[in-house]
């Protein structure tokens, strides 16, 4: 195959800071807005920006993430000519090898690439809620001669220490890096999408390799060293909705965010479709008895109680009497009668029996199955 | 299951929904928003274990093909099983011999390649949930040469009128079977789905060829019924013959009674359909929904009550939706005003129009039509 660019998704994380969702699962897997999983968004990117192979890199509770990407069906990735590969650590003559990290999951993983004959390959973390055409940013990659192109969006300058902070000219070409600054010197975040000119990465995750000391992080290791030595990285300036659901509180906003009109992710844009697995479900039923209001709700959900500014997947049963609040109810969990959730996740298939308050400043996970 | 079963969905003789099923067959009508009717005998098939399909498409083939693409959605193994819409090229445009028995026998070359000791045939028409792996074990129990499933009718003068009415013996053989003309209320009702074995529908597609041209399937069991053992199966479940745009009406918003909806839908029992990729249902502030079932990608802002909404229709502010069916990506305007009515898709109902029918006679607005 010669394909112009193809996309790598690091899905390896186990994402702690969600607590017991990621128990079972990779944070990619983890369930989003009614009826995705994170991962979703990344692959169906890629899928909308016209690139037809992509690899995964899992490691971390794998199965059920590497099950469900499968031969990439979902999102079309499985046509004639397409290729969705998943790329878990693996034993080589060398020996065994986990990946030790963002860039060493790449590196171990060159033959892939080398066999796509790509000229660019755009590098996506697999746990990020946002919409966007990579192919607009390799326009720009090409416009500016660039060796690697890094999306950044402005954040608060209260919450630059979280990021990797960009320094740019007018142009827009990076000359300074922090990665998590206690005092940042600039508002413009990196989101961790990359794009990097194929030959020129090729050699640096060699090198990087065989650097002694080196963590083989992109943020911490490759591009600073890239950077010093003059190559040219620029800042593709990003828009629109972007969010890293790392935390539960910041996966509860994230859900909360698709019911703000003013919301920019604008998930029910029919020519930039999210896509997702086909959950087999039964209609969507809203009883008599039910209050829905402000909400989003899936199909395969049964509402017999009130929901309020919540969104509820598929399979979730609201009982009568039920009432949801400020909430996100992930698929097949049940909400018994005359339980009162709000500000709150409710973990899949989990059944809540009792009232569970959170709240708007720190959501409340319940997830005890 | 040890023999090999062949799948076939009968959209031959179908009754129409009027104007409804003007463009497209019975079998890719949208049931319950989100489904479309060959859902429920393809998934039958699925669930049963029937490994491959084939469907008898008398007419709209595009709307039908539209909607089952390559098949996938219902079957388990592409490779061993296989799926295929059989049509009848040579008489499409001679309605007179345009008949299931045609059809089977131009696609021989189907059943060649499937080779199926048995198949099944049912039609998208009457829904129910069946499992024809039970069904064909007990068939090949029973000795019969045909097993028929049936049901009992108490509404015969009014409903299931042309379908085949059937007499049978204590044992449950059948003796007689005529259309129905509704001359009483009581009587059994076939519902059209048989299992054979292949050599058994090939002798009835013999039968039917040297007898007259015009012969479909149910002519060639009506005039055979007294003399071929043809057994009877009674299904006490959930059957519907959806056979009028009336009946669409009703039956959809029955289903909206969770114990009549529970009867259809039996645990553990999928009914797949396509997908279309759409995200969840939007329900604004201030919207008012009750007992509904609204598909995904649909936006509700003003009232739906007793209802059942496709996918990504829009209902806006004022608007009033009750005892009605909405068809996919219909655009419900500001304070308007639907009640016993289908909307088909794409349809769009503009401001303060009223479209207000009875249940027996709903009001129908055409695919894409604005009013």
């Amino acid at each position: 195959m010669k394909e112009e660019m193809v996309a790598l998704i690091l899905a390896g994380g186990r994402g702690t800071r969600l607590q017991s969702l990621t128990a079972k699962v990779a944070k990619p897997a983890v369930f989003f807005g009614g009826k995705y999983r994170i991962i979703d968004f990344p692959l169906s990117n890629v899928a909308n920006s016209g690139i037809n192979a992509v690899g995964v890199a899992t490691q971390y509770e794998s199965t059920v993430l590497n099950n469900y990407i499968g031969t990439g069906r979902n999102w079309g990735l499985n046509g004639t000519g397409a290729l969705a590969s998943i790329l878990p650590p693996r034993e080589t003559p060398k020996g065994a090898n986990w990946y030790s990290g963002t860039a060493d999951a790449i590196y171990q993983n060159i033959d892939w690439l080398d066999k796509t004959h790509c000229e660019y390959v755009v590098i996506l973390s697999g746990d990020h809620i946002y919409k966007m055409d990579y192919s607009e940013m390799l326009a720009f990659h090409k416009k500016n001669a660039a060796d690697v192109t890094i999306a950044c969006i402005k954040v608060p300058l209260s919450e630059a220490p979280r990021f990797g902070i960009v320094c740019t000219d007018k142009e827009n070409r990076i000359n300074e890096f922090q990665e998590k600054p206690k005092v940042p010197k600039s508002d413009y975040a990196s989101m961790g999408i990359y794009i990097f000119t194929y030959s020129l990465l090729r050699e640096a995750l060699i090198k990087d390799a065989d650097t002694k000391g080196s963590s083989h992080d992109f943020g911490k290791d490759v591009l600073p060293t890239l950077l010093d030595a003059g190559k040219r990285l620029f800042a593709y300036p990003f828009t629109g909705y972007w969010k890293d659901v790392g935390t539960i509180h910041s996966l509860w906003e994230a859900n909360m965010d698709l019911l703000d009109d003013k919301c920019t992710l604008d998930l029910f844009s029919p020519s930039f479709k999210i896509y997702s697995a086909d959950t087999f479900s039964k209609p969507q039923f809203i009883s008599p008895s039910a209050v829905v209001d402000d909400s989003i709700v899936n199909q395969g959900a049964v509402v017999r109680g009130s929901v309020y500014h919540s969104v509820i997947s598929n399979e979730v049963t609201i009982e009568k009497g039920a009432v949801v609040k400020d909430s996100f109810i992930m698929p097949g969990a049940t909400i018994k009668a005359g339980v009162k959730v709000t500000d709150a996740i409710v973990g899949s298939s989990v059944v809540v029996s009792q009232d569970k308050i959170g709240t708007p400043t720190d959501a409340l996970l319940v997830n005890d199955k | 299951m040890s023999v090999k079963v062949l799948g076939l969905v009968n959209c031959f003789d179908n009754p129409d929904f009027g104007p409804m099923t003007r463009h497209r067959a019975i079998a890719s009508t949208s049931f319950l928003g989100r489904y479309a009717f060959i859902d429920v005998p393809l998934s039958n098939f699925l669930n049963s274990g029937i490994p491959s399909i084939g469907i008898l498409c008398q007419n709209h083939i595009r709307s039908l093909s539209r909607h089952v693409g390559n098949g996938r959605s219902w079957i388990n193994n592409t490779k061993i099983g296989d799926f295929q819409v059989l049509y009848d090229e040579p008489n499409v445009a001679n309605p007179g011999y345009n008949t299931d028995v045609a059809d089977i026998n131009e696609n021989r070359w189907f059943m060649r390649q499937v080779k199926p000791d048995y198949v099944v045939i049912a039609p998208p028409y009457m829904v129910y949930e069946a499992d024809f792996k039970a069904l064909i074990q007990e068939h090949i129990a029973s000795g019969a040469r045909i097993t028929m499933l049936y049901m009992h009718g108490t509404n015969l003068k009014k409903s299931f009128i042309n379908q085949s009415k059937i007499w049978l013996t204590d044992r449950g053989k059948i003796t007689k079977m005529e259309p129905n003309r509704g001359e009483m209320d009581e009587g059994d009702i076939s519902l059209g789905t048989y299992i054979m074995d292949y050599p058994m529908l090939e002798s009835l597609l013999d039968y039917a060829k040297g007898t007259s041209s015009f012969f479909g399937l149910s002519d060639t069991l009506n005039y055979l019924s007294s003399s071929v053992l043809i057994k009877a199966v009674k299904l006490n479940d959930y059957v519907r013959c959806f056979d009028s745009l009336s009946h669409y009406l009703k039956f959809s918003l029955e289903l909206l009674d969770e114990n009549t909806f529970h009867e259809l839908f039996a645990d553990k029992w999928p009914i797949y359909t396509k997908t279309y990729d759409t995200p969840p249902v939007l329900y604004k502030s201030g919207c008012h929904v009750e007992n509904s079932y609204i598909a995904n990608g649909s936006i509700i802002e003003g009232t739906v009550i007793n209802s059942v909404l496709g996918r990504g229709v829009v209902v806006k502010k004022g608007a009033i939706i009750k005892n009605a069916v909405i068809g996919s990506d219909a655009i419900i305007d500001e304070n308007t005003h639907i009640e016993n009515a289908v909307v088909d898709k794409e349809a769009q109902v503009l401001h303060i129009s009223e479209v207000v029918g009875t249940l027996d006679d709903p009001l129908y607005i055409s695919r894409g039509d604005i009013v």
